[in-house]
């Protein structure tokens, strides 16, 4: 650092250098140098105590050491608008230079097409999702309906969170695709509570919930025989599960197309995205630091210790997805709007 | 004799030095967030999280619990000096706390409000300690429905707190049933009343309309009256002796502290009840069940010991659904249960099994915590009880800074700060004509989960939900709390409207008041005229019952009598007329403040300060969207203590570096509050960037 170039070298380094940046292409070093001290925020569309919150600090805590430059990650809580409002701001307040990224509901990402969101998800630049989920039926063993086939006989009450909700939109696409005779209870604080009324015998069972969190936070009552899995509802359906998959009893191509717009949610999962405009080299970099943290081990082993589930997409998947969702017909929108009740 | 033996050794593994040096330390990090206004425990836990991943379960939990459990232990000190809660379960010790500081008894409220935290948080613990083992099937028993009648038993005590202004307090309550609705609704996914406001979708923030009923109305009093807290006493017994008499108190009413200590536990096991309104059913517990009520609202203790046991007992009741089931009653408990995971405690029957003996040790925490908190609070108050004498100049500015900081941690959105001037103004204009504000805030905190719980319970059970034995048992104690003053309520009813005649109109300046309420409901009622039957129902009960009660108090007040000292409790003219601060609960009547009614000049002067300071606060948000909330926070207290208060220079320098710099540490550096972005930050984007604060 005792180097002191007299001016007239340095004016010529610092030009030479300066030619070199214009001609050739942003490198990992620049990428790293901008990062090397500098912050990122992790923007998370809820307050404290829920699934976005713990899964968003989780990211945070372990993100930073696979980003050149290893900058702070800093988690911050902006509630709002259904996470509507952390959304916005990484679409258009949040400054675009890769120190910013968001996590809130897929719904957001989708919203557009229903007019419910004012912005073109496809806008966002998106980094990737920490989770999809495979939906499954989960019911009391004291429940009469004892299969996917009762389902479809047996009046049953099912728990609900509110409009909008995966376990609300499976449960909806249930009752007026396959005809089961479920009645939606929603309102349910989380899906703890509702385990808890199914326990007491309030309702039958839930529909919508994620195998994977099924499988790791209600393990006691799975392995105690208190609870099942009666069917599960995915596009891809879990290898580990022996339930039938609905989906797969869809004939009509266009009802599918329907059940697959229902269901994006799911197959987004819970995504991470950052700002319009931030440079490409950028974005790579968080793209790449994302999927090498959902690899990382310490990060498996945390989340599998706080019961959250990991079963990554990157962000060009994402980014694939929603042209894809995107692309939906009109009138499939349409029927699927219809029988949320939208 | 396993279980007593896994207690104690519960108790030695807490008393290690390293976890007990721990549990100091996240004692003083709570007290310092309880005593700040707006800081969650919530977020606290948070950010302390992941600090503790080195350590063994036991000293984590320490460290956590010891944080979360005493915010409620100093958030009575900000409450009882300014008003100003330090945390919403502060709000109703507001009422009595703040009248015995004004009354030159701060000394005594903070022994007292001590004393009752102490002794409600080791309740909790005990009643917690005790249960454990009975705690799966007691909680099993709490369905939606019983849900529903606890909510219902809150909304019971509005009979209660709507003190000798029965007609004001049921619109209020009906007024704070509607704010707690806006925003979308699960059931049918309308949105309502949110007026394509993004910020309104997921309904108010509870911190931002807290300080704006409860503590700016008191900020406006005291810039009005322009003295100190404790009046214009010069000598105010604030030593130690002042603190033991109320630790007396606490002793004289045991039996009422020991009440309201179980039902605050009890209260706390219910999920969804948090302490913002348990703070309030306590306290109407108290004024009920005691004898000679009407000294509550001006300046009784016991209208502080209720609450403050109630509100720390309440923490040992929230853990049990949290260890039992991993069913947290909110969010505190919801981030605290990602705690016990992180550290390989799975709640369920492993933690009251295998896993008993650090069960235990959270007990331990717990009880522990309230003892050492009680004991760092005691040895500080003196100094800050001084702080009642200080001159309103050297404070207000501060204070006013704090809260809409304070505020500002409801969301972290610009829009916290209009709610709390809304609210403020609100407030203000209530208090001055005689409505009370905890039936607002009642109905405000119950009317979401009272909702709720409706629509589940009638969905699976219909009207059987009715006949549930503990149901019944809830409903009994909403009908015993509500009997009595109910029944004074209606005579008094009846008696107001026998007052009316037909002839004579001479209004009562307060009938603005009515007339405005009036409005404003018609006009929520034109805007719901498309939702959905089931997104209407109980939006349209409240509209339509609070039309009715607001009618029929224009009715008094529109054609009663009015005897001249009312007068002075005109649309700000009475800003501190000698009504005690308690309007809030025993609402002045239209015989106006008893003895030191101002003359003419001193009442129109205080409210042109009390204008001038509404003026201040739009000031304040103007400059905030010019220039950033901290740097606003700056210039506004150096302008506010050099100009409106004409301090010395001096004085203004030192509050404002002090503050500012404070507020900068405290928020900026160890929050990391995002601040709102200001026109400078569009600018000036670089700055914007390098410092982050616009």
């Amino acid at each position: 650092m005792d180097i002191r170039p007299i001016p007239a070298v340095k004016a010529a380094v610092a030009a030479l250098a300066a030619s070199l940046v214009a001609a050739a292409p942003a490198t990992a070093q620049d990428v790293a140098d901008f990062y090397d001290g500098n912050e990122v925020a992790m923007i998370i569309g809820y307050g404290p105590g829920g699934g976005y919150d713990a899964y968003g600090r989780l990211v945070a805590r372990h993100m930073s050491k696979h980003l050149p430059g290893s900058p702070t990650f800093v988690p911050e809580n902006m509630p709002g608008g259904g996470s509507q409002m952390a959304a916005a701001f990484v679409h258009s307040a949040a400054p675009k230079d890769g120190t910013v990224m968001a996590t809130f509901a897929p719904t957001v990402a989708v919203g557009n097409m229903t007019g419910i969101v004012p912005f073109d998800g496809r806008e966002l630049v998106w980094i990737g999702s920490v989770t999809n989920r495979v939906n499954v039926c989960v019911f009391s063993t004291d429940s009469e309906v004892q299969s996917w086939d009762d389902m479809k006989e047996v009046e049953h009450i099912l728990g609900g969170e509110g409009a909008g909700a995966d376990v609300d939109a499976v449960s909806t696409l249930l009752i007026e695709v396959f005809g089961t005779k479920g009645k939606l209870v929603t309102g349910y604080p989380g899906t703890a509570e509702m385990f808890l009324a199914m326990e007491r015998g309030e309702i039958d069972g839930i529909c919508g919930m994620s195998w994977g969190s099924t499988r790791s936070r209600f393990a006691d009552q799975l392995t105690a025989g208190d609870v099942q899995v009666l069917a599960q509802i995915a596009p891809n359906p879990a290898a580990d599960l022996d339930a039938p998959n609905v989906i797969a009893e869809i004939t009509d191509p266009e009802l599918k197309q329907v059940a697959n717009f229902i269901l994006a949610g799911s197959t987004i999962g819970r995504p991470y995205a950052t700002a319009p405009g931030t440079p490409p080299e950028r974005v790579e970099a968080l793209r790449r630091a994302f999927d090498a943290t959902m690899q990382d081990e310490e990060f498996l082993a945390e989340a599998a210790q706080v019961q959250l589930e990991i079963n990554p997409s990157t962000g060009e998947f994402l980014t694939d997805l929603l042209e894809e969702l995107y692309a939906t017909p009109e009138d499939i929108i349409t029927q699927a709007s219809a029988i949320l009740g939208e | 004799m396993p279980l007593i033996d896994t207690v104690f050794q519960a108790l030695a593994i807490i008393l290690e030095p390293e976890r007990l040096v721990l549990l100091f330390g996240g004692v003083i990090l709570g007290l310092m967030v309880g005593v700040i206004p707006g800081l969650s425990g919530v977020v606290a836990l948070a950010i302390l999280i992941p600090f503790t991943y080195g350590l063994d379960p036991y000293a984590a939990f320490a460290l956590l619990i010891g944080m979360h459990a005493v915010t409620t232990n100093s958030d009575l000190i900000p409450a009882v000096l300014f008003g100003v809660p330090g945390t919403v379960g502060a709000a109703a010790t507001v009422v009595d706390g703040h009248q015995m500081a004004k009354n030159g008894e701060a000394g005594r409220a903070f022994g007292a409000g001590y004393a009752a935290s102490l002794i409600g948080g080791l309740a909790g613990a005990l009643l917690l300690a005790v249960v454990i083992p009975a705690i799966r099937p007691l909680v099993l028993h709490l369905g939606s429905p019983e849900l529903l009648a606890f909510a219902i038993f809150g909304l019971s005590m509005v009979a209660v707190l709507s003190g000798t202004a029965p007609l004001k307090g049921l619109a209020g309550a009906a007024l704070g049933l509607i704010i707690a609705l806006v925003g979308y609704t699960p059931q049918s996914g309308t949105l309502r009343w949110s007026f394509d406001i993004l910020y309104l979708w997921d309904g108010l923030p509870l911190v931002p309309v807290t300080l704006g009923l409860f503590a700016v109305p008191e900020i406006l009093e005291m810039v009005s009256k322009r003295s100190g807290i404790a009046g214009n006493r010069t000598v105010a017994d604030l030593g130690i002796a002042s603190q033991w008499q109320g630790f007396r108190d606490v002793l004289r009413n045991w039996r009422l502290t020991l009440r309201s200590s179980w039902m605050g536990t009890l209260l706390g096991a219910v999920p969804g009840l948090g302490s913002a309104s348990i703070d309030w059913i306590v306290y109407g517990q108290a004024q009920r069940s005691t004898k000679p009520p009407h000294t509550f609202g001006h300046g009784d203790v016991r209208g502080v010991i209720a609450p403050e046991a109630a509100v720390n007992a309440k923490e040992g009741g929230a853990l049990v659904p949290t260890i039992a089931f991993g069913v947290p009653g909110g969010a505190g408990m919801a981030v605290l249960l990602s705690a016990f995971l992180l550290h390989g405690m799975v709640p369920g029957p492993d933690m009251l099994g295998e896993k008993l003996d650090f069960t235990y040790s959270i007990v331990w925490s717990l009880a522990l915590a309230n003892i050492i908190a009680t004991v760092i609070c005691l040895s500080l108050s003196g100094y800050f009880a001084r702080l009642s004498l200080v001159t309103p100049g050297k404070l207000v500015p501060l204070v006013l800074a704090f809260i809409l900081i304070g505020a500002y941690q409801g969301t972290a959105n610009i829009g916290d700060l209009y709610v709390l001037v809304v609210f403020g103004i609100l407030g203000w204009i209530l208090k001055q004509n005689g409505w009370p504000r905890p039936p607002i805030m009642l109905g405000f905190v119950l009317g979401a989960l009272f909702e709720k719980y409706m629509f589940i319970s009638v969905q699976i059970f219909g009207w059987g939900w009715l006949l549930r034995p503990i149901v019944l048992l809830i409903l009994a104690g909403a009908l015993w709390v509500m009997y009595k003053p109910l029944k004074e309520s209606i005579s008094a009813i009846a008696r107001d409207l026998k007052g009316v005649r037909g002839r004579g109109i001479r209004p009562a300046p307060g009938a603005l008041v009515s007339f405005g309420v009036i409005a404003v409901l018609l006009g929520l009622l034109w805007t719901a005229r498309d939702w959905p039957a089931s997104a209407q129902l109980v939006p349209l009960t409240a509209i339509a019952f609070g039309l009715v009660v607001t009618g029929l108090n224009l009715a008094t007040e529109l054609f009663r009598p009015v005897p001249q000292a009312a007068a002075a409790v005109a649309f700000g003219g009475g800003a501190g007329s000698g009504s005690p601060t308690g309007a809030a609960v025993a609402a002045p009547g239209p015989a106006g403040g008893p003895t030191d009614t101002p003359d003419a000049a001193e009442a129109r002067l205080r409210s042109m300060r009390a204008l001038r300071f509404i003026g201040w606060l739009v000031g304040y948000l103007v400059l905030t969207l010019l220039i950033g909330l901290l740097p606003t926070v700056v210039v506004m207290t150096f302008l506010l203590t050099l100009v409106e208060f004409r301090e010395r220079l001096r004085t203004a320098v030192i509050a404002t570096v002090l503050g500012g710099g404070f507020m900068w540490v405290c928020f900026d550096q160890v929050f990391r509050v995002r601040w709102p972005s200001a026109a400078l930050g569009d600018l000036l984007p670089g700055l914007s960037r390098a410092t982050g604060l616009f």
